[in-house]
């Protein structure tokens, strides 16, 4: 390549490559730096990686406690890395609680009101600030939920905090929006909001909103469980209705939403019983949501059955498989019912689907750190700690 | 059109003159060819200029082959692009020139493609000799203050 290659070609070929080569291409010169580093540039790479998804696990044991962060390739090699740990938090456990375009929004696992946007495969996590909530409002919980806003070119991360005051039913205090263009948090008004959400739920972005399963105090029986959507372009809540799907009249307590392809999913379990004749437990039934906001067209795509009860479906995989945390990581045909092991033990998984991405290697440095400079286990750290 | 010309084919000539008689359907898989035919600025002889005989011939090629396998298997053509962008550096570069300005989008993929291939595991010091050789002396003497800082290491 002797000869000049106009930009629009080079800008062509650095797309293909992966994050790790260009992050060491930003110093072959002034201008690939620049042009690597360039917003659009990094949208234009984004769509070219996009479908080539990778896992990423968060992984605890209990005995001895230890928590792993884990990436995995989303194929059939299942190449496992075990990541560096991103944030000198000692003694704080996390859980991932959305990803999109290769950022992750991490929050330790009990309700904090902490929470990270982490880009793993450019190294690189932003702390995202405290709100400086009043004494009063010590006994908040808080959910959050993460995507991208595409009308504004804006990364958003929503925070729901409440008081889970049985007395008085929850009571929802505090709803913010914490936008990446911004830096900060600002309250966002919400006239009402009746749902209870549980601290151990997850959300998932899907067409421009963010999804989480709550519960309505107000329905009556205890069929209250529905799915609350907040959309990151309007900045509105919603609710969606659940599978019309309660054939034994009890509460599941253990429906999530999930995304399958580009759809949004629910899993609801089927009270484990018996599939008749056969010694197979029947285990989760997999609803996909047809089109989107379309209550009518929730469809069963498949019963997930085993020869166990499954404790829990963590996600999907590209090729369609469902994740099953069942003391171990299982990743569990449909099809053929047959279920692979992936080799990664523990007592609670924590998956979400990411892609490598330069996003936010633009921004400004000082807000978004490495690891490097923070690494509590790194060889200087321990220096320094040492003298 | 020349009478002698069959219905749907058109001549390209390249910067030394060569004709090349192909049918419409594959010339006009260049957008800009596409544009000219579409707006009837085409006459029965269309110049390709900057595109020699040599590199025209590959353009052709390419695009027949892509023409006719649309009913082929993808991992066929896949096979088939990937063993065709497998060249010299300097026919490379060629191609590439040709597919860009002619906007030829299919081979302009597969040759970016093949080129981060090759340039993937590579290290700084191997992509400033030979993807941006021409630019060396620049960059070793007027980016004196930045080669020092390119010596952190990034990951």
């Amino acid at each position: 390549m002797s000869d000049y290659i106009p930009d629009e070609v080079l800008i062509e070929i650095l797309a293909r490559l992966p994050v790790k080569s260009l992050l060491q291409f930003r110093s072959v010169c002034k201008s690939w730096n620049s042009l690597i580093a360039n917003p659009s540039f990094i949208t234009t790479h984004l769509n070219q990686t996009k479908s080539n998804t990778q896992l990423l696990i968060i992984k605890h044991t209990h005995v001895p406690y230890q928590e792993r962060f884990i990436s995995c390739s989303d194929d059939e090699t299942c190449n496992f890395v075990e990541l560096e740990y991103p944030f000198h938090s000692p003694g704080i456990s996390f859980k991932i609680m959305g990803s999109c375009n290769g950022l992750l929004c991490i929050s330790p696992l009990y309700g904090s009101e902490f929470a990270f946007l982490w880009n793993p495969s450019i190294r690189r996590f932003l702390t995202l600030p405290e709100s400086g909530y009043s004494v009063t409002d010590s006994g908040l919980q808080f959910v959050f939920g993460f995507g991208f806003d595409r009308i504004s070119n804006d990364y958003k991360v929503v925070k729901i905090g409440y008081l889970n005051d049985k007395a008085r039913g929850s009571v929802l205090c505090k709803t913010e929006l914490y936008a990446l263009s911004t830096l900060s948090w600002r309250p966002i008004c919400v006239v009402d909001f009746p749902f209870e959400l549980s601290i151990n739920t997850w959300s998932v972005f899907v067409n421009g909103a963010v999804h989480w399963v709550a519960f309505d105090p107000a329905k009556e029986h205890g069929f209250g469980i529905l799915i609350v959507a907040f959309d990151m372009g309007n900045e509105v809540f919603r609710e969606i209705s659940l599978p019309n799907y309660q054939p034994d009249g009890r509460l599941h307590t253990s429906t999530a939403v999930a995304v399958l392809g580009e759809s949004l999913a629910a899993v609801i379990d089927c009270a484990s019983g018996l599939v008749a004749p056969s010694p197979l437990m029947c285990n989760f039934h997999i609803w996909v949501m047809e089109e989107y906001g379309v209550i009518e067209s929730w469809t069963k795509r498949y019963t997930i059955i085993g020869q166990s009860v499954f404790s829990k479906v963590l996600g999907f995989r590209k090729n369609g498989d469902v994740l099953i945390d069942d003391g171990e990581l299982l990743s569990y045909d449909p099809q053929s019912h047959q279920i692979k092991n992936l080799g990664v033990y523990g007592d609670s998984f924590n998956v979400y689907t990411y892609m490598e991405s330069l996003v936010a290697l633009d921004g400004a440095d000082g807000v978004w750190e490495s690891h490097e400079q923070v690494h509590p286990n790194s060889p200087d750290a321990i220096a320094n700690k040492e003298a | 059109m020349s009478s002698s010309l069959e219905k749907n084919m058109l001549i390209l000539r390249s910067s030394d003159g060569e004709e090349f008689i192909v049918p419409e359907v594959v010339a006009v898989m260049s957008k800009a060819i596409k544009n000219m035919v579409e707006d009837e600025c085409a006459s029965n002889t269309i110049p390709v200029p900057n595109v020699d005989a040599n590199i025209l011939a590959m353009v052709i090629e390419f695009c027949k082959k892509h023409d006719e396998s649309e009913a082929e298997a993808a991992s066929d053509l896949k096979t088939f692009d990937s063993e065709f962008v497998n060249r010299g550096q300097e026919a490379l570069y060629d191609l590439i020139t040709a597919a860009n300005f002619r906007d030829v989008k299919e081979l302009l993929d597969a040759l970016c493609q093949n080129v981060a291939e090759m340039i993937k595991g590579k290290s700084v010091h191997h992509i400033r000799i030979q993807f941006l050789g021409y630019q060396l002396f620049e960059i070793l003497t007027s980016n004196f203050i930045w080669n020092i800082w390119c010596d952190r290491d990034f990951d």
